[in-house]
C-alpha cells in the first residue's frame, strides 16, 4: 500500500513542485493545503502516514496542526525557511526538517526515515 | 678634718660588685670664663654610645636666660638639656646648670639648690662635685676646664676621696688658667689633659672598672698584694698603713692601677718597687681627704659649748690651754679650732694662753697647713663674725691671721708610732679613725685617754665612735660626737707600732726633718723630772733671739734673775759676768749657723764665787737653742778681793750698750706696733677692696661667659638674616611687612608689581607709597583692623586696569613676647587661576547643554562608599526624588530579570580596572518598557579614586533593535521562499521543456518576471499602496512598442502576495501572448480593463482582439498554463478563457485579500 504524504504550503509554485518530487518518490500525495484551514477540513476524513509542513501558512502557523498529527503518531517533515529546528525537533521528537530551498535527496531521506517509523515499507 | 660619710663609698662599692657591667659614670665638667669652648671641644669627641653621662656647671650670670644648652646640643651628638630639677641622669646626655641655681645629684637623680651666699662667694662647682662624690663614689669623675678663681679644688679633694677620677684642663690650653691650675695645686689630679683629650682619659680610666669581671679580678690580686705593697710604701716612707681598713687600701692602690693603666696588681707591684716617686704618690693618694673650715657647723656649736666656752671661763689668767689636733691635714680644722677659741677669749674679754698641737704624718700636707693660703671660695665656711677678724685677703685667696696662726704648732707626728701628747684639754680627731682598722682603732683610744686630762673633752667625726672604750669616755653629746674623758689612771700605752722603723727610712727623711719638729714633753714622769734637776747640767732652752723659754737644773751660779719680771728675759740679759758676752755671741752663732758650738774656759762670777764652765748651744729642730752649763771645776767661794774684778768696766759698758739696744729695742716695738696698727686698717680696707674685687671679678666672668653665648647667638643670627635676606630677594611671592604705625619694615623684590619700593623706602609710612591697586584704601584698611583684632585677614585685590588679580592675606606680626607689632602682607597671583576658572565654567556650561539635549544624567560613586550620587536628570531618568542611591536603591529600580546582572556589573566593574556598561530595564514599568544604560569609568585622583558616569534612556534604541531583528528575519524569509520558488520553478520546468535553451528561456523569462514584481514591491513609495494598473501595466511594459494596448478600470489596491500572483499570471498572458497573439506575430490590439462586483470580486478582463480572424492561436498547454493554475488558485480566484476567431478573451476572477504591505 502507497504511503500518503500531506503537503501544507502557501506558495503554489512551491507546493506544486513538493507534490511533483512527492509524488515521484512513489508516495500518494494529499493536499498541497496552502491554509491551516484546509488542510484540517482534510485531515478530518483522512489520516496521512506523514506530512510535510512549511510553518508559516496564510491563516497562522502551523504548529496547531503539527500538534494533532503529532498525537496521530504522523510522521512530521517541516519545511520552512526559518531557523526553527532545534526549538521544533524538541516539541515534536522524531520530527525532521527540511530548511527552503529544499534538496530533492534531502527531502527523500526525511520522508523516508519519518515514513519507516509509520508503515512498514513505504514503497 | 676627714670627711664624714665612709658609708656611701663602700656601698657604691658593693652596688658596682652587682650592675658594674651597666653602670653608668657621671662626669661632672667645672667650668668658668673661657669654658664654653673648652666644653665644646670636650664634647665633640664624646659618644652617644658610651655609658658616661656628663654634667655641666657653669659659672652663669644669675639675671640672665642661659644659652649654654642650645650652644652645646649643636656640637654634639649627646642629648643636651637644661636641668629643670627631678631629671634622673641618663648615659649619653648632657645636662646643664640653670642660673640662678645650684645643682647637687642623689641616687642619680639632679636636684636645684639656692644659693646660701651672696655672689662672689658661691661654689657651684665645689658643690656639685661634693655631691656627686657622695652620691656615686668611684663611680663619679670631674674634669676642671677653663675659668678664674679656685671653685672646683675642694670638690675635686672629695671626688678623690671617694674614688672618683679627676681630670684637669691643661692650663697652657685654658683661656682662663686660674681653675685649672689651682686644682692642679691639690697635688690630687690623675690627669692633665687638652679639652679634646679628656673623654680618652675618661674613658681608659673606667675601662677596667666598667666591666664586672676585670674588675673584680683586679681588686683580688691588690688584696692578695696588698700587705707587700704596704710592706714597699712602709720601708721607703716609713709609715705602716697594715693597719687601715683594707676596703679602703684596695680600692685606693686599684684607682693607682687604673690611672697608670696596669694589668694587675703584681705589675703595680713591680712598679712601685722601681719607682720611688709612686711611693709618694700612693702614699699621698691614701691620704686623701675631705677637710672643710667648720665642717659640720653644728658640731662645732656643740663643741663650743660644751667644751671652749667653759675651758675659756674656767682658766685662770696664766693657765695654758693645751689642745690636740692629729690628723690635721691641710689645717682647716686646727685653724677652726683655734679661731673659736680666739673668738671666746675675745668675747668673754680673758687672756687665755691657748696652745694647739696639730700633727699629721703627711709633711705636704703641713706644708699646706703652715702657709695657712685658702682659696677664697673657703672663706664661706667660716662664720661671718670670725671671717674679718681672723683672715686677711690675698689676691684671690685668703690667708689666715697671725695671731691664729700663732696658736698652732704644726708637726710632723704619727699617732700610732710617735710618743702622744700629754695634759691635753681638747682633743679633736675627726674622720680620722675611719680609716684605721679595728687593730689600730683599739690602739688608738687608749692613747687619747692617756693624752687628755681627766674631765678633758674628745672630739670625734659624725661617723666615729669610742667603740668599746666607754669606761675611759662618756659622752656629752652623743650626735655630735663629744666625749668626755673619765677619770682613771693614765696608762701609758707602750706597744706603739712602727718601733721597728728601719734605718733606711731615717735615711731619707732629715731633708723634710729639718722643717718640722716634734714637741718632746719632758715631764712624762718624776724619775725624768729628778733626773734633770738633780743630775742634769743646768740647762736652759732660749730662742733664737735669746729668750728664755725653758730652764732646768740649778741655775743660781750662772744667771741673776729678777724676780717680778714677767716679760720674757733674755739669756744673755740675766746671764752673770764673765759669761754674759760669750753666752749672746754663742747664741748669735748657733743661730746662725745651726751647728751645735762649744765656748770653753769661761768663768761666771757672781756674788758668791766664781765658777770655772764650758758653755755648749745645741739647736733644736723646733728652732730654739739649748743652752748647757757644763762645770768644769769646783765652784770658788768668793774672796775679797774679787770684789773689784766684779765692776769689770769692759763688762759695765757691755751692759750698758746692751740696755740702750733694749730700750731702743722697746721704742723700735711701740713704733713697729703702732705701724701695724695703721698697717693693720690698710689690711682690712684692702680686704675690702679685695673682696669687692672678688665680686667685680665673678661678675666679669659671668659677663664673659655671656659675652661668648652671645658671640655666637650673633654668628647664628647673621646666618639666619643672610638666609632671610635670600629668601626676600629670591622669592617670588609680592610680601610686605609693615609695622604698627603702617611703616614698611621689609618687603621682596616681587612686590614690584604690586608697590613700586625701592631700597629707601624701608621706614616710610604704607599709606605714603603709590600702589597699583585699584581699591588701596581698603586694603590699608583692613591692615588696621587686623592689627586691631589679631585675626588673619584675606580678601581679593586687582590692579587698576584689572588685568591681574591678587588673593591677599593680612597676617598680624607678632613679637616674641606674643605682642601684636605691624602685619604681614601676603600676595598670590590669581590672574591665570581666574581665566582658568572661567575657561572651566564655560567648559561647564557646554558640558551641561550636551548633557541636557543628550537627556544623560551624570552620577558618581566612591568604590568603598556604596553611594551613587545623581545629577538631578539622573534621578529623574530612574524616577527617584533624591540624588544619592546605595546599590541597593539603584538595584531596586531595576527588573528583576536584569537585576542579578546589574548587581554582578556593579560588584566587579566598580572595583575592577575597568568601567561599567550595564543596559537593563526598569521594574515596575510594563507598559512602557523603558530600557536605561548605565556607563561609569574609573577616575584615579592623587589619593581616592572615584567612579565617574552617565546614564540614559535607551528604549528607543531597544525598540529600533527589535524591529530591525524582526525585518532581518521575514527578510531571511522572504529571500528563503524565493529561492523556494525559483527552486520549486526549475524543477517543474524541468520537467516540462524539452530542450536546455527552451528550459533556460522559461526559467530566464520567468525570474525575470518575478524580479519585476519583486521591484515593483520595492521601488514603490512606502505610504503608496500598489494597484492592480501597476502590476498590469508592469507586465505589459516590455511590449509596449507598436501595439495597440488599452488599460482600463478603477484603482483596486492589490497586496503584495496578491501582487506576485497577478505578476505571474500577467506575464504568463502576455507571454502567451507575445508567441501567438497580439503581442506577437498576430496584428491587433489588447485591451486589459477590470473591474469590481458590489460583493467586491474582482474581474481582470485580458481581451485580444485580432485584425484578421485566427484559425487556431492556441499553443500547446504547458509549464504556463501550469502556471495561470496555480496563480489562480493562490489568489483564491478562477480564470476563464473564451476564444473566437476575432478575439480571445480571458477572464480572471478573485475577491481581493485585505490590503496592506505586511502579510
Amino acid at each position: 500500500m502507497t504511503a500518503t504524504v500531506l503537503i501544507c504550503e502557501d506558495e503554489p509554485i512551491v507546493a506544486l513542485d513538493l507534490e511533483m518530487l512527492v509524488e515521484g518518490f512513489g508516495f500518494q500525495v494529499m493536499g498541497p493545503y496552502a491554509s491551516l484551514r484546509a488542510a484540517e477540513a482534510a485531515l478530518a476524513e483522512r489520516t496521512p502516514d506523514a506530512a510535510i509542513l512549511d510553518v508559516r501558512l496564510t491563516d497562522g502557523e502551523v504548529f496547531p496542526l503539527a500538534d494533532k498529527l503529532q498525537a496521530q503518531k504522523v510522521g512530521l517533515v517541516f519545511h520552512s525557511g526559518h531557523a526553527y529546528e532545534a526549538e521544533v525537533s524538541k516539541s515534536y521528537p522524531g520530527c525532521r526538517s527540511c530548511q527552503k530551498p529544499v534538496a530533492t535527496d534531502r527531502l527523500k531521506q526525511a520522508l523516508l526515515s519519518v515514513t519507516r517509523d509509520a508503515v512498514s515499507d513505504p514503497c | 678634718m676627714r670627711d664624714d660619710n665612709q658609708g656611701s663609698p663602700r656601698a657604691a662599692e658593693e652596688e658596682s660588685e652587682a650592675e658594674a657591667q651597666e653602670r653608668l659614670c657621671i662626669v661632672g665638667i667645672g667650668a668658668s670664663a673661657g669654658g664654653l669652648e673648652a666644653i665644646r671641644e670636650m664634647l665633640t669627641q664624646a659618644s652617644a654610645e658610651s655609658n658616661l653621662a656628663y654634667v655641666v656647671v657653669q659659672h652663669l650670670d644669675p639675671n640672665h636666660e642661659s644659652l649654654l644648652a642650645e650652644l652645646l646640643g649643636r656640637h654634639t651628638e649627646l642629648e643636651v638639656t637644661q636641668v629643670s630639677g627631678g631629671e634622673t641622669i641618663e648615659a649619653g646626655h648632657v645636662y646643664i646648670i640653670p642660673p640662678a641655681h645650684g645643682l647637687s645629684v642623689k641616687n642619680g637623680v639632679l636636684h636645684l639648690t639656692e644659693f646660701s651666699q651672696p655672689r662672689g662667694l658661691r661654689r657651684p662647682i665645689d658643690d656639685f662635685f661634693e655631691s656627686l662624690a657622695l652620691d656615686q663614689g668611684r663611680f663619679a669623675a670631674c674634669v676642671i676646664l677653663s675659668g678664674t678663681g679656685a671653685d672646683g679644688s675642694a670638690g675635686l679633694r672629695a671626688i678623690k676621696e671617694h674614688g672618683g677620677l679627676c681630670i684637669v684642663q691643661s692650663p697652657d690650653t685654658a683661656k682662663y688658667d686660674g681653675m685649672p691650675t689651682s686644682a692642679q695645686a691639690t697635688g690630687l689630679v690623675d690627669f692633665v689633659r687638652a679639652p679634646d683629650q679628656i673623654i680618652e682619659a675618661v674613658l681608659q680610666f673606667y675601662a677596667h672598672s666598667l666591666v664586672d669581671k676585670i674588675d673584680e679580678r683586679l681588686a683580688r690580686t691588690v688584696e692578695q698584694s696588698i700587705s707587700d705593697i704596704c710592706a714597699v710604701v712602709r720601708s721607703y716612707v716609713g709609715h705602716d698603713f697594715s693597719g687601715y681598713k683594707q676596703s679602703t687600701l684596695v680600692r685606693r692602690v686599684q684607682r693607682r692601677i687604673q690611672v697608670l693603666d696596669l694589668g694587675d696588681a703584681s705589675e703595680y707591684l713591680e712598679h712601685i718597687r722601681a719607682e720611688p716617686e709612686e711611693c709618694e704618690i700612693l702614699f699621698r693618694e691614701l691620704l686623701i681627704n675631705v677637710t672643710r673650715f667648720f665642717r659640720d657647723p653644728e658640731h662645732f656649736e656643740v663643741l663650743r659649748k660644751r667644751s671652749v666656752h667653759p675651758l675659756v671661763r674656767d682658766a685662770r689668767d696664766d693657765d695654758e690651754i693645751r689642745i690636740w689636733v692629729p690628723g690635721c691635714s691641710s689645717g682647716e680644722e686646727a685653724y677652726s679650732i683655734a679661731m673659736m677659741f680666739a673668738h671666746e677669749v675675745r668675747l668673754q674679754r680673758r687672756s687665755v694662753n691657748i696652745q694647739i698641737f696639730a700633727t699629721d704624718i703627711d709633711e705636704q700636707m703641713l706644708r699646706l697647713a703652715r702657709d695657712a693660703v685658702y682659696p677664697q671660695a673657703a672663706l664661706g665656711d667660716i662664720p661671718e663674725e670670725m671671717r674679718d677678724l681672723y683672715t686677711i685677703a690675698r689676691d684671690g685667696k685668703f690667708q689666715v691671721a697671725g695671731k691664729i696662726r700663732d696658736m698652732i704648732r704644726f708637726s710632723v707626728h704619727s699617732i700610732v708610732r710617735d710618743p702622744p701628747f700629754s695634759a691635753i684639754d681638747l682633743l679633736s680627731c675627726r674622720n680620722l679613725l675611719i680609716y684605721f682598722g679595728d687593730q689600730l682603732q683599739t690602739a688608738v683610744l687608749p692613747i687619747f685617754h692617756y693624752s687628755l686630762k681627766p674631765g678633758a673633752k674628745l672630739f670625734l667625726g659624725p661617723s666615729e665612735s669610742i667603740g668599746r672604750y666607754d669606761h675611759m669616755f662618756q659622752p656629752v653629746d652623743q650626735s655630735a660626737r663629744v666625749f668626755q674623758r673619765l677619770e682613771g689612771s693614765p696608762k701609758y700605752p707602750l706597744q706603739l707600732r712602727g718601733q721597728t722603723r728601719s734605718e733606711g727610712s731615717q735615711t731619707r727623711r732629715p731633708a723634710r726633718d729639718r722643717e718640722a719638729s716634734t714637741r718632746l714633753e719632758w715631764n712624762d714622769s718624776g724619775a725624768v723630772d729628778r733626773i734633770l734637776s738633780q743630775f742634769a747640767p743646768a740647762t736652759l732652752q732660749v730662742s733664737r733671739k735669746g729668750e728664755i723659754l725653758k730652764s732646768t737644773g740649778r741655775l743660781g751660779k750662772y744667771l741673776d734673775f729678777t724676780p717680778g719680771r714677767d716679760d720674757s728675759q733674755f739669756a744673755a740679759n740675766v746671764a752673770r759676768p764673765g759669761i754674759r758676752d760669750a753666752l749672746s755671741a754663742l747664741i748669735r752663732q748657733v743661730a746662725q749657723n745651726n751647728k751645735r758650738t762649744l765656748s770653753r774656759d769661761l768663768t761666771a762670777q757672781s756674788e758668791f764665787g766664781r765658777q770655772e764652765l764650758d758653755l755648749i748651744a745645741d739647736p733644736l729642730n723646733d728652732g730654739t737653742i739649748l743652752v748647757i752649763f757644763r762645770d768644769r771645776d769646783r765652784f770658788e767661794p768668793l774672796s775679797d778681793d774679787d770684789e773689784v774684778d766684779d765692776l769689770d768696766p769692759s763688762d759695765s759698758h757691755v751692759q750698758s750698750l746692751e740696755d740702750e739696744l733694749r730700750s731702743t729695742r722697746h721704742r723700735l716695738h711701740t713704733t713697729v706696733e703702732e705701724l701695724e696698727t695703721a698697717n693693720e686698717e690698710l689690711k682690712s680696707s684692702n680686704e675690702e677692696m679685695m673682696s669687692m674685687n672678688e665680686e667685680l671679678q665673678s661678675t666679669n666672668e659671668e659677663l664673659s661667659t655671656v659675652n661668648d653665648e652671645l658671640k655666637t647667638k650673633v654668628d647664628e643670627l647673621s646666618i639666619a638674616n643672610a638666609d632671610l635676606s635670600n629668601f626676600f630677594a629670591s622669592t617670588a611671592l609680592p610680601l610686605v611687612v609693615v609695622d604698627a604705625d603702617l611703616n614698611i619694615r621689609n618687603f621682596t623684590d616681587a612686590i614690584q608689581s604690586i608697590y613700586p619700593f625701592r631700597g629707601a623706602d624701608r621706614g616710610r609710612p604704607l599709606t605714603e607709597v603709590t600702589s597699583t591697586l585699584r581699591r588701596n584704601d581698603e586694603v590699608l584698611s583692613a591692615i588696621r583692623a587686623v592689627m586691631q583684632t589679631g585675626e588673619v585677614s584675606h580678601m581679593r585685590v586687582s590692579d587698576r586696569a584689572q588685568d591681574r588679580t591678587w588673593s591677599l592675606v593680612i597676617t598680624p606680626y607678632r613679637t616674641p613676647d606674643g605682642d601684636l607689632d605691624g602685619a604681614t602682607l601676603v600676595f598670590t597671583e590669581l590672574t591665570e587661576a581666574i581665566l582658568l576658572e572661567e575657561a572651566l565654567k564655560h567648559e561647564g556650561e557646554r558640558l551641561r547643554l550636551a548633557l541636557d539635549v543628550a537627556q544623560l544624567g551624570v552620577w558618581e560613586c566612591n568604590p568603598e562608599g556604596g553611594v551613587l550620587k545623581f545629577d538631578d536628570t539622573g534621578s529623574s531618568i530612574l524616577a527617584a526624588d533624591f540624588n544619592e542611591l546605595t546599590h541597593e536603591d539603584l538595584l531596586a529600580r531595576v527588573a528583576s530579570e536584569d537585576r542579578e546582572r546589574v548587581r554582578e556589573a556593579m560588584k566587579t566593574d566598580l572595583h575592577g580596572a575597568g568601567g561599567v556598561d550595564v543596559t537593563f530595564q526598569i521594574a515596575g514599568d510594563l507598559t512602557e518598557n523603558r530600557s536605561l544604560q548605565l556607563v561609569g569609568r574609573r577616575v584615579d585622583g592623587h589619593r581616592t579614586s572615584r567612579v565617574l558616569g552617565v546614564i540614559f534612556d535607551v528604549t528607543e534604541e531597544q525598540q529600533a533593535k527589535r524591529v530591525r531583528e524582526l525585518m532581518l528575519r521575514e527578510m531571511n524569509h522572504r529571500v528563503k521562499n524565493m529561492f523556494s520558488i525559483i527552486s520549486g520553478m526549475v524543477r517543474i520546468a524541468g520537467r516540462t521543456t524539452e530542450t536546455v535553451p527552451d528550459l533556460v528561456a522559461s526559467i530566464e523569462d520567468r525570474v525575470s518576471a518575478l524580479a519585476r514584481s519583486h521591484d515593483l514591491t520595492q521601488s514603490s513609495p512606502g505610504a503608496e499602496q500598489l494597484t492592480i494598473e501597476d502590476a498590469v501595466r508592469a507586465s505589459l511594459d516590455p511590449y509596449t512598442d507598436g501595439t495597440n494596448i488599452e488599460v482600463t478600470g478603477p484603482r483596486i489596491t492589490v497586496n503584495s502576495q496578491e501582487l506576485t500572483a497577478l505578476s505571474l499570471l500577467m506575464h504568463e498572458w502576455a507571454t502567451n501572448a507575445a508567441k501567438y497573439g497580439v503581442l506577437g506575430p498576430v496584428a491587433g490590439s489588447l485591451q486589459v480593463g477590470w473591474e469590481q462586483a458590489a460583493d467586491g470580486e474582482v474581474t481582470l478582463t485580458w481581451n485580444e482582439s485580432y485584425a484578421e480572424a485566427l484559425s487556431s492561436q492556441e499553443g500547446p498547454a504547458g509549464f504556463g498554463s501550469t502556471l495561470v493554475k496555480l496563480s489562480a488558485s493562490q489568489l483564491g480566484g478562477s480564470v476563464a478563457v473564451d476564444a473566437t476567431a476575432e478575439n480571445r478573451t480571458t477572464r480572471l476572477k478573485y475577491i481581493p485579500g485585505p490590503s496592506g504591505v505586511t502579510e
